[in-house]
């Protein structure tokens, strides 16, 4: 390589790097842009059937039998026991009985029971016989009193005494545990009564001489008794009920029910297959409201006690829109129910068998149908919003809108407002629709005169927020809702209309919407 | 990282010369690349390989080859066709305008291609026998190549967001993208018999080529993909696309089909395990006519490869629509549409970057007193027969020229390129000749360098060869 060569090869790339080095303006500082986006999303595109919205809950039900809604209470039970019952605590006596003294011979009297009761069978669990003796004999006396309708561990009770010389005597005989069985020879005169047979002797009293005896029973308590046990009242039962209402309060004196029931199921509870009957005797349901008001469930006649009285060991009774105020008792919707009833046993006097275990249930429960009218109701409620400024950058959507289209199957009218607030509940702004409402409305869909849906309505709402709007979004912490819904009013206006409210009843749902977002990279880091 | 430098390294090390030749757009030497990748009727000796074998002839020297030292190659390009340092300047931190926007977008007209190409050669040798017996040449070469077409209606749908009752394609996605390595041996002789008036000299040559194939990722097929948003906003994306792919094992990719657990760490080095093989053939003629002309014709990498370890097809196929974003099995379903599904690849077929190379070269030789010092000027015409990773069968045209003010003094070289996968291109390089070491150094977009911020490309080359 020449000099010239050497020189060039040195200085031209040198030039070239100088000069290339000038050329280039490199941006040293590269921020992404910032644009305004719109964006449009589907939001919801759904269809339900009020099957689907209610979803199972204790009080809701469908019917198999006309498809339509059954709102069931829960079961309101009343436990009586039958221990008054079987007893007889009534004290019977046999006072002043003269009983010759002769050797080798009987005298049978008869103690009566308590209120002409009739034991076939019965076994004690308490209870006494009693008498009194006075020998006015200058011998001493020997009594035997057998009591054939009663045995003690399986033998026939039997007492034995020596009654000195111008002596009184006592004795107190306990019967727990003692079966009692009449004798099939008792005459029927005698079946009310305790048998005794009494055998009296002395050594060489003379013929004629006597010994006087006063026989007592007292506060007989059975296991078990057959036979005719008088009619007696259990007492009055009074037993009062909370009822959970939740939001169905919203809608007292708002909602009216049609073919609402209220149901009285009696069941007596026995391990014997002849049990006595029973009655319910002023059976009484009133309704309280936390405020004091309360409500009577009364019959057609403005009775509000009615009797009820058993069959074979059951006995039903249903109070229906027909027979009764039940309609307007439900619509009352009371917080408390008070139940009560005087219960009486065997009010016939009759043959039967009860045990001490025996007891009588009174199951109270009403269920309506979904065919009601609604007035105008509204629900208010606050849920927290929990927009987060880091998941979402509210602040920088410009502006936004929601299409709200509703195919309404439901024969309800529906109003929606939403009013966003702040964190100490100031009012941000308010959700409005095209026509700058407040509400958003959705119409019911059409029914007949009947009440039955003939055909889904569909509204539109189209929910535009500005900037500014959108900017209190991201400041909004709760959001506080209200809806109102109602059933039409029939076609003369006149009145609310009733309307069937039925499972299969759908709502179609869909939903978009979209933003005009702000992309700014810069927020997103 | 740690291993991915001294792969790199080692590389280097292994580096002997690096004049890779490929396809109708890939990379090149310095000295065409300088010409605007004008190589065929004046590439010489080992730059030769991969051009036009039959040039193995066109040297005066008997052995050349290239080393590590004094510099190795370096040869890469990357860049887009639709983004300059002047727009980038522009939109940075700038609020958009709806007109901003619509030039953003506009740029984007008919797709917009990122790309980026590497090469390296572990070994070049090249040795001239007799005209009797002919040139032989040996080199192992690596190629990097990806691209990827941004669809226009992607950066509509970014900037402008989805309006109702509209439908944004994306049929125009693609990309290519491949790491290859060929051990390629060439013969070059003269034909004697066909020499007359006209043509002084005319050879012939030959290049069988051993391809490795390392990694490759593809879309083959990419049809019917549109987002489209009707009137009450659903959203219906119908995606149908075919991705081939396959990884060294050396890699370590875990396809979500692989049931074999994997440390998921790469294992890279300057001899991975191939992903693929396959074989390919280069053959050319070179004529050197009268008064310095010489006309050159190639045609080369015919071949292919066969792809058949960690193999994958990744393909979508149908349409979905949203039109309940609340609902969480439309929004799986809608993305599992987008992701597809991955299967075992088993065996599939890559073409080689077959392309037909016809070019044409002039050297004038100037008097004493007048222009000074030799002018070659030179003229190709590329015409690449598929789209695989470095080839278009969009034509290529380019023209270059090279000039040397004395003997000693470093060639100046520049060129232009037209048409093409990347369109017009203004090259530009030096090339220092100090007898028995050449540097070469180059640059296809010289407009970045001239003009750097209306520049959409970088690429530099540099090499160097010792000649005996």
């Amino acid at each position: 390589m020449n000099y010239v060569g050497r020189k060039f090869t040195i200085v031209f790339p040198s030039l070239l790097l100088i000069f290339i080095a000038g050329c280039i303006d490199i941006p040293t500082n590269v921020k992404a842009p910032q644009w305004d986006v719109n964006l449009n999303l589907p939001l919801v595109n759904r269809s339900y059937s009020l099957d689907d919205i209610i979803k199972k809950q204790n009080y809701i039900s469908s019917s198999a039998v006309d498809s339509i809604f059954v709102i069931q209470s829960d079961i309101y039970p009343q436990h009586v026991d039958v221990t008054n019952f079987v007893q007889l605590n009534t004290q019977t006596s046999l006072p002043g009985v003269s009983i010759p003294v002769v050797n080798s011979a009987n005298a049978t009297i008869f103690l009566p029971l308590s209120n002409g009761t009739v034991l076939d069978n019965a076994v004690f669990t308490n209870g006494y016989l009693s008498f009194h003796i006075v020998n006015t004999n200058s011998q001493d006396v020997n009594i035997v009193a057998a009591f054939p309708a009663i045995t003690q561990n399986g033998r026939e009770l039997s007492i034995s005494m020596t009654v000195p010389a111008f002596q009184p005597d006592s004795v107190q005989i306990p019967l727990a545990g003692c079966i009692y069985t009449q004798p099939a020879n008792q005459l029927s005169q005698n079946q009310s009564s305790i048998q005794i047979v009494l055998s009296c002797s002395s050594v060489s009293l003379p013929l004629g001489s006597i010994v006087t005896m006063d026989f007592y029973s007292s506060n007989f308590y059975f296991s078990l008794a057959t036979g005719i046990l008088p009619a007696r009242s259990l007492g009055t039962k009074s037993q009062s009920y909370s009822i959970n209402l939740g939001d169905a309060e919203n809608f007292r004196d708002k909602v009216f029910l049609e073919n609402a029931e209220l149901d009285l199921n009696l069941t007596y509870y026995s391990s014997s297959s002849n049990p006595f009957g029973y009655q319910v005797k002023n059976f009484n349901l009133t309704g309280l409201r936390e405020d004091g008001t309360q409500m009577a469930l009364t019959d057609s006649t403005g009775n509000s006690n009615i009797t009820v009285s058993s069959v074979n060991g059951s006995a039903q009774f249903s109070y229906t829109q027909a027979n009764s105020n039940i309609t307007s008792f439900i619509s009352f919707m009371p917080s408390t129910l008070l139940i009560s009833a005087e219960y009486i046993m065997n009010p016939n006097n009759a043959t039967g068998t009860v045990t001490n275990q025996d007891s009588i249930v009174l199951k109270t429960n009403f269920s309506t149908k979904s065919i009601m009218a609604i007035q105008k109701t509204y629900i208010t409620d606050t849920v927290s919003l929990n927009i987060s400024n880091d998941s979402l950058k509210i602040q920088d959507t410009k502006s936004a809108y929601i299409n709200v289209n509703i195919q309404n199957g439901i024969p309800l009218d529906s109003w929606l407002t939403i009013n966003f607030v702040d964190g100490h509940y100031k009012p941000l702004f308010t959700l409005k629709n095209g026509n700058n409402s407040d509400s958003i409305y959705f119409a019911a869909a059409a029914v007949n005169s009947a009440g039955e849906v003939t055909n889904s309505v569909a509204t539109n709402n189209l929910i535009q927020l500005d900037s500014a709007q959108t900017a209190n979004l991201a400041k909004a912490q709760y959001a506080i809702y209200t809806v109102a819904v109602q059933t039409s009013s029939t076609s003369n206006n006149s009145s609310l209309q009733y309307v069937s409210v039925r499972p299969s009843d759908q709502l179609q749902i869909t939903v978009y919407g979209g933003v005009q977002y702000h992309v700014n990279t810069n927020d997103l880091k | 990282m740690k291993n991915l430098i001294i792969t790199f390294l080692v590389s280097i090390g292994f580096c002997v010369s690096i004049f890779a030749q490929y396809g109708s757009e890939g990379s090149t030497d310095a000295r065409s690349m300088s010409l605007g990748k004008t190589s065929n009727a004046i590439s010489q000796g080992i730059y030769s390989i991969g051009i036009n074998p039959a040039n193995l002839l066109n040297t005066n020297y008997a052995v050349d080859f290239s080393t590590i030292l004094p510099l190795p190659h370096i040869s890469a390009s990357a860049g887009t066709n639709f983004m300059t340092v002047n727009n980038i300047d522009y939109y940075s931190g700038r609020y958009l305008t709806e007109s901003d926007k619509q030039n953003l977008n506009s740029l984007l007209n008919g797709g917009g291609i990122i790309f980026g190409n590497m090469s390296f050669t572990l070994f070049s040798f090249g040795l001239r026998l007799d005209p009797s017996i002919g040139a032989f040449a040996f080199s192992i070469n690596d190629f990097v190549e990806g691209d990827f077409t941004l669809p226009q209606s992607l950066s509509n749908l970014i900037l402008n967001g989805n309006a109702q009752n509209s439908t944004y394609s994306f049929n125009d996605t693609k990309f290519n993208s491949w790491w290859i390595r060929n051990y390629s041996l060439s013969y070059a002789r003269e034909i004697p018999g066909l020499v007359n008036g006209i043509i002084q000299k005319l050879s012939a040559g030959v290049t069988f080529k051993y391809y490795q194939g390392f990694a490759y990722a593809q879309s083959v097929q990419v049809n019917n993909n549109y987002l489209q948003t009707g009137t009450n906003n659903q959203i219906t994306v119908s995606s149908n696309y075919v991705i081939h792919s396959a990884f060294s094992d050396d890699f370590n990719v875990k396809y979500s089909f692989d049931t074999a657990s994997t440390n998921g760490k790469s294992n890279p080095g300057p001899f991975l395990t191939p992903a693929g093989t396959g074989l390919g053939l280069d053959f050319g003629f070179s004529s050197n006519l009268i008064d310095n002309w010489n006309i050159s014709l190639a045609v080369t990498d015919i071949g292919n490869i066969t792809w058949n370890q960690n193999t994958a097809i990744t393909s979508a196929a149908g349409q979905y629509t949203l039109s309940d974003a609340f609902d969480q099995s439309q929004r799986d379903s809608i993305k599992n549409k987008f992701k597809g599904t991955s299967v075992n690849g088993g065996s599939f077929t890559t073409d080689l970057p077959t392309t037909l190379r016809l070019g044409a070269a002039h050297k004038f030789y100037f008097n004493q007193g007048s222009f000074p010092g030799t002018l070659l000027l030179a003229m190709d015409i590329n015409q690449g027969f598929n789209d695989e990773p470095g080839n278009s069968t969009k034509t290529r045209v380019s023209i270059g020229g090279e000039w040397q003010l004395a003997h000693g003094v470093p060639y100046i070289r520049t060129g232009f390129s037209f048409g093409g996968l990347l369109g017009f291109h203004w090259a530009a390089g030096l090339g220092i000749d100090t007898g028995i070491l050449e540097f070469n150094f180059a640059t296809m977009d010289f407009q970045s360098f001239a003009a750097p911020n209306s520049a959409k490309y970088l690429s530099v080359a540099l090499d160097s060869r010792w000649k005996f």
